[in-house]
């Protein structure tokens, strides 16, 4: 076990790992403490969505340069373990009453998903879950989102997650 | 220079009048020396000034209790006093904005009120005639005297020799509060601590004067308790536990200290959980570092607070410098010769952004591939001085 340590901050409900911490200081700080209001998770193209603080948690972990060059990438386990996630969220499309999520490998039933929807300037951030089926289909029912694209951070328990923008028919 | 006596008695001595008051003023004068030079006058117990108006009028009510004055003399209320207007009115004290129509009530001032202890001949009892000297007082009644002074007025100075003992003296008041006129016949309100501008001293609490106190169980503590509670109230412990130790915060409903926000160990060791201001504007410093990726706030030392960052009471000092890992290629490619740039590492309040590009040196009208990424950084905490 490494005696380094990192404070991983990561989605509740699918503890999908968004952004990572090192501080000389020891144990976690409350997690408002390393993402203020929101997690700011940005595409490469510079937009992004804020994702509320309510959704995330932060815990210590053992460091790795991996999670380092990659967090979203990783998760924790059922001992909040960092873990490699092998597959991802591949493609998400939308209709202003329904989103649909393909996996890149099937996932088990009854895994946690998180979707979060940015729903413009000025507007709170949309947030839904739903559990997976024994499929690589996700599909989850939306409300309030116009049509028009938006950024979406679509995380699925055990599953890297989808970040960019969808254009919503 | 008045000595003191201490009265001495023989089997067979015929004890006279004098000789029992000799006694009696030795206890006295010993006891009001103590309360005289070894406490401060003030308030020891009760005599708190309340307001009751269920009735539709203000009335003032000094509850019972007991006070030392400048003498050394306790002053002791045995019963709740009603105060009354008219003692007010009739002493003189009343001044224009008291009863000037208009001054708003809450600008109206607030008169002192004192409490003052005074010797009365008790009613003449039975058997002080018994022996045929004619009809004496028996004891003496320790009266109490409220009065008012006027706004500001002082409690007043009564001048002492060592030697005295308690003195019955109209100059010898306690403060026990203040009351406000209503404009025209009554009180309007009363208070121990009224706000004013300029401020209003408080009536006092009877302190102690000491050049040392000496804990027994090894723990010293003051305590700036109010009304009796102990809880969310300051204290100061000096503890003899862990080696020695100073503490200081706030206190739960028993007394013990539950939010210690300043520490000094007998080793010297100092343990802060606020920022350090000085007038000359140096302060506390802290520092902290590490690596912290795109999208999350730079963390901040321990013991700095967020809200005194943003309203610049501590100053940051960043820098940043993009994390450099041991990477060949970025994530997802197999082959290529590739370089890494950081294009963007930079700050904006507290939010960290990072992003870089690879481009592959084999393909090289290949768009790059962009990333966010990750920084080193270090950051120095620095207490903004209340003089700077």
């Amino acid at each position: 076990m490494s005696t380094r340590k990192m404070l991983a901050v990561y989605l509740l409900a699918t503890h999908g790992v968004l952004g990572v911490a090192t501080r000389k200081a020891p144990g976690p700080p409350p997690v408002g403490d390393l993402v203020g209001d929101a997690f700011l998770a940005r595409t490469p193209t510079d937009t992004g969505i804020a994702v509320p603080a309510e959704l995330l948690g932060v815990k210590e972990v053992d460091y790795a340069d991996e999670v380092i060059a990659q967090p979203a990438a990783h998760g924790l386990d059922d001992q909040n373990a960092i873990v490699a996630l092998a597959g991802q969220v591949s493609t998400v499309t939308g209709t202003t009453a329904q989103l649909s999520l393909v996996l890149s490998v099937a996932a088990a039933a009854d895994k946690a998903v998180q979707v979060v929807i940015d729903a413009g300037a000025g507007q709170a951030t949309l947030r839904f879950t739903t559990k997976t089926t024994a499929s690589t289909a996700v599909a989850l029912t939306v409300n309030g989102v116009s049509p028009g694209s938006h950024v979406v951070l679509a995380s699925v328990e055990g599953y890297a997650p989808f970040l960019g923008a969808v254009s919503f028919a | 220079m008045a000595e003191i006596t201490r009265p001495r008695f023989y089997e067979g001595q015929v004890l006279r009048a004098a000789d029992l008051d000799l006694a009696q003023d030795y206890a006295r004068g010993t006891a009001a020396r103590h309360e005289r030079y070894l406490h401060t006058p003030g308030i020891a117990t009760g005599l708190a000034l309340t307001v009751d108006d269920s009735t539709g009028s203000v009335q003032v009510v000094l509850s019972p209790g007991m006070a030392i004055d400048e003498t050394g003399r306790q002053v002791v209320v045995d019963r709740a006093l009603p105060l009354s207007p008219e003692d007010l009115d009739s002493q003189g004290v009343l001044i224009p904005s008291d009863t000037d129509s208009g001054v708003k009530q809450d600008d109206r001032p607030w008169h002192p009120v004192f409490v003052t202890g005074l010797d009365k001949a008790a009613t003449a009892a039975a058997m002080s005639t018994a022996c045929g000297a004619g009809a004496q007082a028996g004891g003496t009644t320790e009266a109490v005297v409220i009065t008012y002074g006027r706004p500001g007025e002082p409690a007043g100075d009564v001048a002492m020799e060592v030697t005295d003992g308690p003195e019955s003296t109209d100059a010898a008041r306690v403060l026990v509060g203040y009351v406000q006129w209503d404009g025209l016949d009554n009180f309007a309100a009363a208070s121990r601590v009224p706000h004013g501008d300029p401020p209003i001293l408080p009536a006092p609490f009877a302190g102690v004067r000491a050049d040392e106190v000496v804990a027994r169980g090894g723990a010293l503590a003051l305590r700036a308790d109010q009304d009796g509670m102990h809880a969310k109230m300051p204290a100061l412990v000096i503890d003899a536990g862990n080696g020695g130790e100073m503490r200081f915060g706030l206190q739960d409903a028993q007394g013990a200290l539950v939010s210690t926000v300043f520490s000094v160990s007998a080793a010297g060791d100092l343990t802060l959980s606020g920022a350090i201001s000085s007038t000359s504007g140096s302060g506390g410093l802290w520092i902290e570092s590490g690596t912290v990726t795109d999208g999350m706030l730079l963390p901040l030392p321990a013991g700095v607070d967020a809200d005194k960052v943003a309203q610049n009471k501590i100053a940051l000092h960043v820098a940043l410098t993009p994390r450099r890992l041991a990477e060949a290629r970025p994530p997802g490619q197999v082959g290529g010769t590739w370089l890494k740039d950081t294009f963007e590492c930079r700050l904006e309040g507290r939010r960290v952004f990072v992003r870089e590009r690879w481009f592959d040196t084999t393909a090289m009208s290949a768009a790059p591939v962009v990333l966010t990424g990750a920084c080193d950084y270090v950051v120095v905490a620095a207490a903004v001085g209340a003089g700077s």
